[in-house]
């Protein structure tokens, strides 16, 4: 019973993070410098904790160490190939200032970033979801196969999505300092 | 890109040593069982070692041969982190030293993208535990091996970074080198702007007061009048020792600009203004002249007193030219801190506007009063009258 409720929460706590992606992904997001490796971090943080101090003692085998590799760097694939998609556009004055609105002062005093463009992914970033869905529940029936059992829990789940956060993060924020360096060289080129 | 000449020889051999080094391990020791696929991989390794480091910058030549080794070069690093990647673990780490070394140089090259480093990272984190679980290895060493893959690509990354900050610094001094040409240019230009209103201001109105004072004179003694002619030519020549005068203040003041004169006072400006208006009526114009200089604050500066002086040179010689026989209309008035010059004359009956002038003086004039405080000059006809305007702030500092 106790075991049963356990994957339900799971399934739930999945489906509704996935939900939440997926929504974000067909809308027009802020592209906020100075929030956008949060998620990231918090996913990998509990993750992490998830992992180290989980109610069952998990010990981890080669195999485990071998399949979370596998898993994290497909995922971190996943989420480099969603930020090199990701679609851009200027942010319009209302919308920023909308979102200036909501936006909390930086807790060290310092000036935030400004908020310049706003981005999504649409139905690509959904396939790419899709994808890394897909390698997931693979991987975890592989494993089952093999014995493993540590892939299949919470926090090697949030480990695996804050790689693919912060890949697509990287790149996202790569590919914007390329694009600032392209305007500001321009007049010089003159 | 680099030439072959720039290859070091130095990192060279020490690639040469750990090849050997490989080899040895490899082959001549007894510590690892060898296998058929483990020789195969440490020779892959090995081969694909020595060709990328060979490949390293050195590329001349045509594009088309150049595109060509680094097809070599690309597939070389792809197949080599292939191989030493799924045998780190069956032999022992031995292969850790070509994996390292194809890494890092892949992800540090600053002609290959990112991504293809990143890819080959990615591949060794994945390899190197396919391998790690054929070989029957601990969780421990596993998780050392891929420490190890990570701290490759760390390296690579503080290199690549370190190459391109190295080029961001080069390319800025060369821009600011071209901006200090430019700028250079841009000076010397100023200069010979400065020097040909200087050139023109003096001459055209000495020399072409000459010819008119000159032209009379011919006049008078054909016609016989021989003691008018000889008061032309006194005036003539008063003009023209006048006009030398000029000349050698403005090569001076263009030798030294600085030290030329230091101060002038509105006494000196109302003096400049008489002498100018003399030398026109004497070269046959009529003009009504109200010169209020009382409340400007004193001393005036030289670059204010200069431009006014030349700008009243330059509109009454206009006049001359462009309006023969109508009167002058000049005003020259201090208000408050500002100094106002008004020059006007009637058009020509007929249209008698000559192209000579080219517009040089009015330009000249634009420039000048450009450099001064609140300075501004408006020249054009209004109602039926042809005005010339100078305006300037006489507030120091």
């Amino acid at each position: 019973m106790n075991l049963n409720l356990q994957y339900v929460f799971d399934a739930v706590l999945g489906l509704a993070v996935i939900v939440w992606i997926c929504y974000r992904q067909m809308t027009w997001r802020v592209v906020d410098p100075a929030r956008m490796w949060r998620g990231p971090l918090i996913f990998g943080i509990v993750g992490a904790g998830l992992i180290v101090t989980g109610s069952k003692a998990v010990t981890l085998t080669a195999v485990d160490i071998a399949l979370l590799a596998v898993e994290l760097v497909i995922s971190l694939g996943v989420g480099a190939a969603m930020g090199a998609i990701a679609h851009f556009r200027l942010l319009s004055r209302e919308r920023a200032a909308a979102y200036e609105e909501r936006r909390r002062p930086s807790r060290n005093g310092g000036a935030l970033p400004p908020l310049e463009y706003e981005s999504r992914t649409s139905w690509v970033g959904v396939a790419l979801w899709v994808v890394l869905i897909a390698v997931r529940v693979g991987l975890e029936i592989f494993a089952r196969h093999l014995g493993a059992e540590a892939t299949a829990s919470t926090g090697v789940i949030l480990l695996v999505l804050a790689a693919n956060r912060a890949a697509r993060v990287g790149v996202l924020a790569w590919r914007l300092d390329q694009h600032r360096q392209s305007i500001t060289a321009r007049p010089l080129a003159e | 890109m680099m030439n072959l000449a720039d290859r070091r020889p130095l990192p060279l051999a020490l690639n040469a040593v750990g090849m050997v080094a490989v080899a040895w391990a490899s082959f001549g020791g007894t510590a690892i069982p060898r296998s058929g696929w483990l020789i195969v991989a440490t020779v892959l390794a090995l081969l694909t070692w020595a060709i990328v480091v060979l490949l390293q910058g050195g590329f001349v030549g045509p594009p088309r041969r150049l595109a060509a080794l680094r097809r070599v070069r690309r597939a070389a690093t792809v197949i080599g982190v292939v191989a030493a990647s799924l045998t780190v673990a069956p032999s022992n780490g031995v292969h850790l030293a070509p994996l390292a070394i194809l890494i890092v140089l892949a992800v540090s090259d600053e002609s290959e993208p990112i991504w293809f480093g990143a890819a080959l990272s990615a591949l060794s984190f994945v390899l190197t535990p396919i391998g790690a679980l054929t070989a029957g290895l601990g969780a421990a060493a596993l998780l050392g091996y891929l420490a190890s893959n990570l701290i490759w690509l760390l390296i690579g990354i503080s290199r690549r970074q370190a190459r391109t900050a190295a080029r961001q610094s080069r390319e800025l001094a060369e821009q600011q080198a071209a901006r200090y040409e430019q700028e250079a240019r841009a000076a010397a230009l100023a200069a010979r702007e400065a020097v040909a209103r200087d050139i023109h201001d003096v001459l055209a109105h000495s020399l072409g007061g000459l010819v008119i004072q000159l032209d009379a004179a011919e006049a008078l003694l054909e016609s016989g009048r021989t003691a008018d002619a000889q008061a032309k030519v006194a005036q003539a020549r008063a003009l023209a020792a006048e006009g030398l005068a000029d000349a050698r203040r403005a090569v001076a003041a263009l030798r030294s600009p600085d030290d030329g004169v230091v101060e002038a006072s509105s006494a000196d400006l109302a003096g400049a203004a008489e002498r100018l208006l003399r030398a026109h009526r004497e070269l046959g114009g009529a003009a009504a002249a109200r010169v209020e200089l009382g409340g400007a604050p004193e001393p005036l500066a030289p670059l204010v007193a200069n431009a006014f002086e030349r700008a009243l040179q330059e509109a009454l010689s206009n006049a001359r030219r462009h309006a023969p026989g109508q009167p002058v209309a000049v005003e020259l008035v201090a208000r408050g801190d500002r100094l106002e010059l008004t020059v006007s004359n009637g058009l020509a009956a007929a249209s008698a506007k000559s192209d000579a002038g080219g517009g040089h003086g009015l330009t000249g004039m634009a420039e000048r009063f450009a450099q001064l405080p609140g300075g501004r000059v408006t020249a054009g006809e209004r109602d039926g009258r042809f005005v010339v305007s100078a305006t300037a702030s006489l507030a120091r500092g």
